[in-house]
């Protein structure tokens, strides 16, 4: 099976929220909320003042613990892009895969289903995602986790420059 | 005929009680486990990125308003939000008094649920809330009927039917009953079936055999029904509540990005 993901670069994302717009609207017809957020933290006081912009939505985990507490079996996960997804004609609505998501990444819909990220799935693999296509500074990457867990090390090895640590794409930790 | 009629619903209780207590062991405890087990911070101090989220209990408004009121259906549609409080709370409160009924008349009789006015109360509200959930029933079928298209997602019809039926056979059987023993001490407690049994009694056909076959439908149903609850849409009975509460109305999803974005800063 193979599997692909989200790597999510900190140090770039400055914030802009286009990917929320661009996931909003790709996944138009499908989406009534959010399927990524754009989580703002800041610490401190001027001057000394410290932030982080992070950019959050369905990590795709390669163990997804949503799929394992969904009472309906409505969550399934690709075994072509290894996407977990939800069939809201089988859900409930009763919110157990957010208690069990380490990321908070299903919301309830308007409709009283869970919704949350499909991945794209109306696009092609090996084309960008909606939110990584937009995002100005490219601190979205899609791809294929082992290449994702690579291109992290990467770059942490260029930032840092040791080898060693680093290279962790949340959800698929010791992948 | 009436032991009978007894040792076969005890055993229908009792395969249906089976296939109930594996479903929720399946499909409710392990996966709250799971949940538990995946939410688990772990000692402090252990190594690596911890995560986690320690929710709050949910508090007593969020639990009114998720579980009691369920607001968030009220977001969604005044109608969809009337009929679901009606079968939801038909529904609970007809299981309440059918279990107290059972009880206080056949478990630990006791004189004033047997022979006296307790009884005639306990019928009354039988009738009250089961015409309640009966109700909440109709409107949600004719809903789905005329709004097919729209509705087709998310509602099982099959289901929506099947409680009906349960309902519509319960008090089918309380008129046969009456028609079959017309002087019965709480007819005058019973507003519906009572009324049934006196426009339908002049009829020359088979009551008791048709009683029979009414009561012993009913109690299939019944069973089936509550065997199916665990398995099907009707798990949301226990796990809505619960999972509504417990996350805070999605409260808790904005505490998880944070939590993120705080180890991330």
């Amino acid at each position: 099976m193979s599997q692909y993901g989200f790597y999510f670069d900190k140090e770039k994302c400055v914030g802009c929220r286009a990917c929320e717009v661009a996931c909003q609207v790709w996944n138009g017809s499908n989406q009534t909320v959010k399927w990524r957020n754009v989580t703002t933290l800041t610490r401190g006081q001027f001057p000394e003042i410290t932030g982080v912009n992070v950019s959050m939505a369905c990590m795709h985990c390669g163990d997804a613990p949503c799929k394992k507490a969904c009472p309906r079996q409505a969550i399934s996960k690709s075994e072509e892009t290894g996407a977990v997804t939800v069939d809201q004609s089988k859900c409930v609505g009763c919110m157990l895969c957010l208690w069990a998501c380490p990321f908070g990444a299903p919301k309830m819909s308007t409709k009283g289903r869970m919704e949350k990220c499909n991945f794209c799935q109306e696009r092609p693999m090996g084309i960008k995602r909606a939110c990584e296509e937009i995002c100005p500074t490219q601190a979205i990457v899609s791809g294929l986790i082992d290449e994702l867990a690579n291109f992290s090390k990467k770059n942490v090895a260029d930032r840092l420059s040791y080898t060693e640590g680093g290279g962790v794409v949340l959800g698929h930790e010791g992948t | 005929m009436t032991m009978l009629k007894y040792t076969f619903l005890w055993m229908m209780i009792l395969v249906s009680m089976g296939f109930f207590l594996v479903g929720v062991y399946k499909n409710i405890v392990s996966k709250i486990a799971h949940i538990l087990w995946v939410n688990d911070p772990g000692p402090t101090g252990t190594t690596g990125r911890d995560t986690r989220v320690r929710l709050p209990f949910a508090s007593k408004e969020t639990i009114f308003r998720e579980a009691i009121v369920q607001k968030r259906i009220e977001n969604r549609s005044a109608f969809l939000w009337f009929r679901h409080l009606l079968i939801a709370f038909g529904f609970v409160s007809l299981f309440v008094v059918a279990q107290l009924y059972a009880l206080f008349i056949k478990v630990y009789p006791i004189e004033y649920f047997v022979i006296g006015t307790g009884r005639g109360y306990l019928k009354f509200s039988l009738e009250l809330t089961g015409l309640v959930l009966f109700v909440g029933l109709t409107l949600g079928l004719i809903h789905r009927i005329m709004y097919a298209e729209q509705e087709k997602t998310f509602v099982d019809l099959r289901l929506l039917l099947l409680l009906w039926f349960v309902v519509a056979t319960g008090f089918m059987t309380e008129a046969l009953r009456f028609i079959i023993e017309p002087h019965d001490a709480f007819i005058e407690y019973s507003f519906v079936a009572a009324p049934v049994a006196r426009a339908t009694a002049a009829f020359p056909w088979q009551w008791h055999t048709l009683h029979t076959i009414m009561w012993t439908t009913h109690a299939i149903l019944i069973a089936f029904f509550f065997a199916c609850i665990p398995f099907t849409k009707f798990v949301h009975i226990f796990v809505a509540p619960f999972g509504r509460s417990i996350t805070m109305g999605q409260d808790t999803s904005r505490l998880k990005r944070e939590k993120i974005a705080e180890g991330l800063l």
